[in-house]
């Protein structure tokens, strides 16, 4: 078992070594001059576009540059971010947990509500409950994310004026950046609490409700269908009319017994999704303005903003590797068949 | 004059090399040491898990040797190419256990039985085809109308009959039969067994017949190979092994077999 | 005369599947005495299995009882309430199955499985409960026990799979024991262990089982009575001696005559002709007319009735004269 989290962990590295150069690469198709221009924010400076190139070295060999780079991140410098108006770390540092916020309270839902529906629906097959459930996990999939986002945002903001779009209000960004709100982790809906401030949690999570609820349909619908045929497949086993035989309860049949292995699948789907999530909802933040690391990286991908861009790289392959080794011990857990080695 | 099948000193390990980390090693048989008589029926009996399967995997090349020799007819098959396989494959044929899972069900019984005439281009006239996929079934005691029906119009002991009839479709002289009975109901069973004794002499076939059911075994078999965690314990022809088994682990196994006749517990 | 504790009475179940209704048991009828081991010997198809998982009410999606009656301590098991029928089920009439493997949850540990199953009738504590399940361990032959409670079902081989199946279903001392194959999975030396195992737990407990088998020289091994199912219906019905000394239906003869044995090397088996009847196969007559050497005119149209005959029951035609 310890064996096998090192060695997993010592891939860590290599990952996000080849994805960090396979970009460093790619920019390099860039000429100087326009890695340089991102540096210069007055039109007046342009002349001193040389100065930034042979400052930085953008001229040297890949190698170079990218080993340069390297043993800046080593000493937790990840450059500046133009687009964020900030250097990269200090931008990662803030959007992260908004995200993780985000994906979390989604993840919650999906997870709580799809295995429910796809349980119920499984024992009470081609019964009501089963009809709704499949209706939703339908509807649930041919619905693009951007489109029911949209709607979302123009009925509930546009024509109700009940959830607006952003990661908090104006009120809330003056309490929070203010002198007596401690930042404890980094997470505003933990952060409110600790702080005893209920106003900026409610207005934190009223925010979270549009986009969360965007990002759950798809894996929603996606949960409730894996559910369901792993629960259909579980009902018919062996195990489940040993367990019906020693006289259970229904409920201990259904939840204790099937349950527990019908779990299996749904946990590499969760935890797939889950990681998929931190990876950046582009669209959803996008859509809903959310200060998450998804908008970083798109607007530092529309700027060429190439410090941007490597920095969100570096972390979404981070959080990759070390959520699908979460992923792999989830497993163990749930099912003792399975030893890591 | 060589025998059909002879093996000598085969070993079969496998081993599991992760990219990283220790080389695993799983011993499945070792040193085993057989030979198949001409026209002779040879029974490996053993118990699940002793190795048997892998045996057959070897013997068809399924499965490669770790070490050791497999000589059929007179040819070592550990260095044969695609296209020898292809030929060997005239000349040896296999049955096996499950007659529901070997049988593809989108076939007919016709396209079944046409599939290795048609690979080694045998039988090419239309009428010529027709003669002979109708003398196959009937060889096998099927009726040839059965011929443009799916297997799952059948029972499965119609299901085996169709499956012996492929195998004898490219008319081999060695037969290997997994378990060929094992899967049937109790009233098919012995129907299933006398058609295989009967075509075994007709045709004079040389079989390996593999069972974990002694008394199978010793209604079909001339020599019998006990088997037991990858070794040959016992190898003796069928009736002394039944009247003074040698090897205590075979009397453990004969000591086991129920008995209509030997009353209660 | 040993009394009666099971009594299954003209019992009749069938599939649904696709709006067709295929029979799959018909018309059975037999008693359990206490104390005694009753074998229903039948091949896949003939309804063994089905009938036994009638009793608890364990049929399968689209199984369906059609009619009779189940009759157990004075009340009839078919029409049950849920929660009264649970009260049975595992503590009066436990069952065994074919696969241990797959009848143990492969994710909870072996003592969680047992402990359960005390804890589903019985108000007791977790300890009392781990003790007891550890003590029914030792009693099926599972060494230490105590260590092997806390490991999982694939820790174990099939054999010692179907001794907790045992150890579990022995759990509360029930009147019943219905074992669906039990042995069939296993290697003949563990098939050997464990049907000893069962017999001694039987005589020990004084309990009833019935034992589902297709193969006959098991149930000769471990019966007092045999019931031989066809096609879903009784075919014949005796002490097991008497059947297998001299069987009067013409079936049972020929699954006997038809018998590999490791004693003798015949020519040619006596072999029974044709095959099992499909499911949903129309069988207007006696359903082994088809493949029955002896089949008279009468045979294809009708069905013989069930009928007594020194102790022992028989349908056949040929019987009802003589």
């Amino acid at each position: 078992m310890m064996r096998y989290l090192v060695r997993r962990l010592c891939l860590l590295p290599l990952v996000v070594l080849g994805v960090t150069f396979a970009l460093f690469l790619l920019t390099q198709r860039l000429s100087p001059e326009m890695r340089a221009s991102l540096y210069v924010k007055d039109p007046r400076q342009m002349g001193a576009l040389e100065e930034v190139i042979r400052q930085h070295g953008l001229r040297d060999n890949v190698f170079k540059q990218y080993g340069r780079w390297l043993l800046n991140v080593a000493h937790g410098d990840l450059g500046y971010s133009p687009s964020a108006n900030m250097p990269v770390a200090k931008a990662l540092k803030e959007y992260l947990p908004a995200t993780i916020q985000l994906a979390l309270v989604t993840m919650i839902f999906v997870i709580v509500f799809g295995v429910w529906l796809g349980a119920l629906s499984a024992f009470y097959k081609d019964k009501w409950p089963d009809v709704l459930a499949r209706f939703i996990s339908v509807g649930g999939f041919s619905l693009p994310i951007f489109v029911l986002g949209l709607v979302l945002l123009m009925i509930f903001y546009g024509q109700l004026g009940w959830f607006a779009p952003g990661g908090y209000s104006v009120q809330t960004d003056f309490i929070i950046h203010g002198p007596s709100f401690k930042t404890y982790t980094g997470f505003l809906l933990l952060d409110s609490l600790l702080n005893g401030n209920g106003r900026v949690f409610l207005d934190v999570l009223s925010h979270l409700v549009l986009p969360a609820m965007t990002l759950c349909i798809g894996s929603f619908a996606l949960m409730v269908r894996v559910m369901r045929s792993s629960m259909l497949e579980e009902l018919n086993k062996d195990y489940v009319r040993t367990a019906r035989a020693k006289g259970l309860a229904e409920y201990q049949v259904v939840y204790k017994h099937a349950g527990k292995n019908a779990m299996i699948p749904v946990i590499t789907l969760a935890a797939i999704q889950f990681i998929r999530l931190l990876g950046g909802t582009v669209i959803v933040e996008t859509i809903f303005d959310y200060p998450g690391i998804g908008r970083f990286g798109v607007l530092a991908a529309q700027q060429l903003d190439i410090a941007g861009i490597l920095g969100f790289s570096l972390l979404v392959a981070v959080l990759f590797v070390l959520g699908n080794l979460a992923t792999d011990l989830l497993y163990t857990a749930a099912d003792p068949r399975i030893r890591l080695e | 004059m060589t025998a059909p099948l002879v093996i000598q000193q085969l070993c079969k390990i496998y081993v599991r090399k992760p990219f990283w980390g220790k080389r695993v090693e799983k011993t499945v048989l070792t040193g085993i040491d057989l030979t198949l008589q001409k026209g002779k029926v040879l029974g490996l009996v053993g118990e699940s898990g002793c190795g048997k399967s892998t045996l057959c995997k070897v013997i068809l090349g399924i499965e490669p040797a770790t070490s050791g020799l497999v000589q059929i007819n007179g040819q070592d098959t550990a260095v044969f190419s695609t296209k020898q396989w292809r030929a060997l494959r005239r000349q040896m044929q296999v049955v096996y256990q499950d007659p529901y899972a070997s049988l593809d069900p989108r076939f007919t019984v016709r396209q079944l039985l046409s599939e290795p005439l048609d690979i080694h281009g045998l039988y090419r006239g239309k009428s010529s085809r027709e003669t002979y996929l109708r003398e196959l079934l009937s060889s096998v005691q099927l009726d040839p109308v059965f011929l443009d029906r799916y297997p799952h119009a059948f029972s499965g002991g119609q299901r085996q009959r169709i499956a012996i009839a492929r195998a004898l479709a490219l008319k081999p002289d060695i037969l290997i039969a997994d378990e060929p009975v094992s899967a049937l109901d109790v009233s098919v069973q012995a129907q299933i067994l006398n058609l295989l004794k009967e075509i075994q002499q007709k045709r004079q076939l040389s079989m390996l017949f593999v069972t974990h059911d002694f008394a199978v075994a010793r209604f079909l078999c001339d020599e019998i190979a006990v088997m037991h965690q990858g070794k040959i314990v016992e190898h003796a022809p069928a009736d002394k092994l039944f009247t003074h088994p040698q090897q205590p682990y075979t009397q453990k196994l004969l000591a086991a077999v129920p008995s209509v006749k030997g009353g209660q517990l | 005369m040993a009394e009666p504790i099971l009594q299954v009475d003209n019992l009749h179940l069938s599939f649904v599947s696709g709006g067709q209704k295929t029979p799959v048991v018909r018309g059975l009828s037999y008693t359990l005495e206490k104390g005694k081991v009753l074998a229903v010997v039948g091949e896949s198809g003939s309804g063994k299995t089905v009938q036994a998982l009638s009793i608890l009410n364990l049929l399968p999606p689209g199984g369906h009882v059609d009619g009779g009656k189940i009759g157990y301590n004075g009340k009839n098991l078919l029409t049950l309430k849920p929660a009264a029928l649970r009260q049975i089920r595992g503590k009066k009439i436990a069952m065994i199955f074919q696969d241990p493997s797959s009848s143990l949850n492969p994710v909870l540990t072996i003592g969680e499985q047992l402990t359960e199953t005390l804890q589903a009738h019985q108000k007791i504590s977790k300890s009392i409960a781990r003790q007891k399940a550890a003590k029914l361990l030792t009693q099926v032959g599972i060494a230490d026990a105590e260590k092997r409670l806390d490991e999982y079902p694939f820790q174990f081989s099939g054999g010692m799979c179907q001794r907790v199946m045992i150890a579990m279903a022995l759990l509360l001392n029930p009147d019943i024991l219905i074992a669906d194959e039990p042995t069939t999975a296993l290697d003949v030396t563990v098939q050997a262990q464990i049907l000893k195992l069962l017999k001694t737990l039987q005589q020990q407990n004084g309990m009833s089982v019935i034992f589902i088998t297709h193969n006959l020289a098991v149930a000769a091994q471990i019966a007092d009575e045999v019931l031989v199912l066809y096609a879903g219906q009784c075919m014949e019905y005796a002490p097991a001696k008497s059947l297998f000394k001299n069987p009067l239906h013409p079936y049972t003869q020929g699954l006997l005559g038809s018998l590999a044995s490791i004693h003798t090397k015949p020519d040619r088996l006596p072999a029974i002709a044709g095959n099992p009847p499909l499911p949903g196969e129309e069988l207007p007559g006696c359903p082994f007319a088809p493949r029955c050497p002896h089949v008279l005119e009468k045979c294809r149209t009708a069905c013989p009735a069930f009928v007594k005959k020194e102790g022992r029951y028989v349908r056949c035609f040929l019987q009802e004269g003589k």
